[in-house]
């Protein structure tokens, strides 16, 4: 999608702008914005409009091929049908690159309040003033709320499930804990051959991530809807270790093994 | 529950995967698409007067086992040699294939298996198991289902004891 970014919208540029450059007053400013629903939404549907807009203008040249194989073989049936087709995959690409967007602001944000402070807890504070209560990266994040939707606790060599939480009810998670654990091995082993060993660490796939945390016997995978910023990563990522240490280091393998829905419950309390 | 993984390999072309689908959803086709990399279902079991989920990896044929990402047959308990009584081609690297297995999976349980045994009468198959390199643990037809359920059975319950 980088053809997007060279008609980058010059209100989000000068919103950005703003945001990184600022002096108290327009940080004040962002403030008020920011907290007033109304005129937040005054500023960003607009750009947002003209995001949608270029994705339709440029739809033809871009995804005209895969459409044109589409027409061929519903348009025959029914022309409503072809809008049901369309319509979810335009907008896929219209939340995909919004949410893409939104990340970059955020991350500029994150980094910009980092430089102004080198303490963490002052971080905050500073944060609170600046943005009253929510700091603005969460505010941001709002948009496309990230959401954990499953974890899977996966014996590492036979891709046995160990324990799995899940919002929705998916297909077989055996299974998801197999496949994930064969395509994780084959990029591992057949891609990387030769290399030194490196493991998988995400699977992206639309607007989902799966994120992966190895250990020596098992491995984390979490899926998340929507868009993550770095620092909650490595956040989720500590999580996750706090997890392994307290729940995981004090039973044995062959526990693991008979307790999976104990385990999974484990899981839910954590990462609900 | 306890769970194992079991892995179905062998050259290409032998029935892995008609095996797989038999045991898994009781259905043959005489279609032969060709696996690209591995796919992996499960089936739960009795054996014993106990449940066992078994973890079914069936694994893209190559002529030798050397060939297979080492990752797909790590933590296997169970692993099925698949040849074909019809091609004595598919037994030409038996030994060297399970010799290779065993040292990755010194523990596993190995069965060799003789696939498609619908196609050939009794004489050729008592021809070309005395002919191996290694003796024939079962003879199984995906498409009659024979064997099948047995051969799932079989090594269900050697891992019980394992
Ligand atoms: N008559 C008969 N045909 C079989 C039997 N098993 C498999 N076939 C046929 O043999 C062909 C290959 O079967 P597959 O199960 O796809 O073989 P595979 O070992 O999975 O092959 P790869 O995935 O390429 O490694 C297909 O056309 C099947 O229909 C059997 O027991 N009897
Ligand atoms: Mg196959």
């Amino acid at each position: 999608m980088s053809f997007m970014y060279d008609k980058e919208d010059k209100q989000l540029e000068q919103l950005k702008d703003i945001l990184l450059n600022g002096t108290q007053q327009d940080i004040d400013d962002i403030r008020i914005l920011l907290n007033n629903e109304e005129k937040l939404a005054k500023k960003i549907d607009p750009i947002l409009e003209k995001h949608v807009e270029v994705i339709r203008a440029d739809f033809d040249n871009t995804y005209g091929k895969e459409v044109e194989s589409i027409v061929v073989h519903t348009l025959e049936n029914s022309p409503e049908l072809l809008l049901k087709v369309i319509s979810p995959m335009l907008g896929r690409l219209i939340k995909k690159y919004i949410g893409q967007q939104f990340q970059i602001l955020r991350e500029s944000i994150d980094q910009s309040v980092k430089k102004a402070t080198s303490f963490g807890s002052i971080k905050s504070t500073i944060k609170e003033k600046l943005f009253g209560v929510k700091a603005s990266d969460e505010y941001i994040a709002e948009f496309d709320k990230a959401q954990i939707a499953e974890v899977y606790l996966i014996e590492r060599n036979s891709g046995i499930l160990m324990g799995s939480f899940s919002r929705q009810n998916t297909i077989d998670r055996d299974m998801i804990g197999g496949m994930l654990t064969a395509i994780k091995g084959f990029v591992e082993d057949a891609i990387n051959k030769g290399n030194e060993s490196e493991d998988l660490e995400m699977i992206e796939y639309g607007n989902h991530k799966i994120l992966i945390q190895n250990f020596y016997t098992y491995y984390v995978a979490v899926v998340i809807s929507g868009t993550i910023s770095a620092s909650n990563r490595s956040e989720l990522s500590d999580k996750i270790l706090e997890f392994a240490d307290k729940e995981l280091s004090i039973i044995s393998q062959s526990e693991i093994n008979s307790k999976t829905s104990h385990i999974s419950d484990k899981l839910e309390d954590w990462f609900k | 529950m306890i769970s194992k993984k079991v892995i179905l390999t062998g050259s290409f072309g032998v029935g892995k995967t008609s095996l797989f689908n038999k045991f898994v959803y009781s259905k043959f086709s005489d279609k032969y698409l060709t696996t690209i990399g591995v796919k992996v279902n499960k089936k739960v079991i009795k054996v014993g007067g106990e449940e066992m989920s078994i973890l079914l990896w069936d694994i893209a044929g190559e002529v030798s086992q050397d060939k297979v990402p080492v990752s797909y047959f790590l933590g296997a308990s169970g692993i099925i040699y698949v040849f074909d009584l019809t091609r004595a081609v598919t037994t030409k690297n038996m030994k060297e294939d399970i010799e290779y297995l065993r040292r990755l999976l010194p523990n596993g349980v190995i069965k060799i298996v003789g696939n498609k045994s619908d196609l050939v009468g009794q004489d050729i198959i008592e021809k070309v198991i005395a002919e191996l390199a290694l003796p024939c643990d079962l003879v199984t037809s995906a498409k009659t289902g024979e064997n099948v359920e047995e051969l799932f059975t079989i090594i269900g319950e050697e891992l019980l004891v394992a």
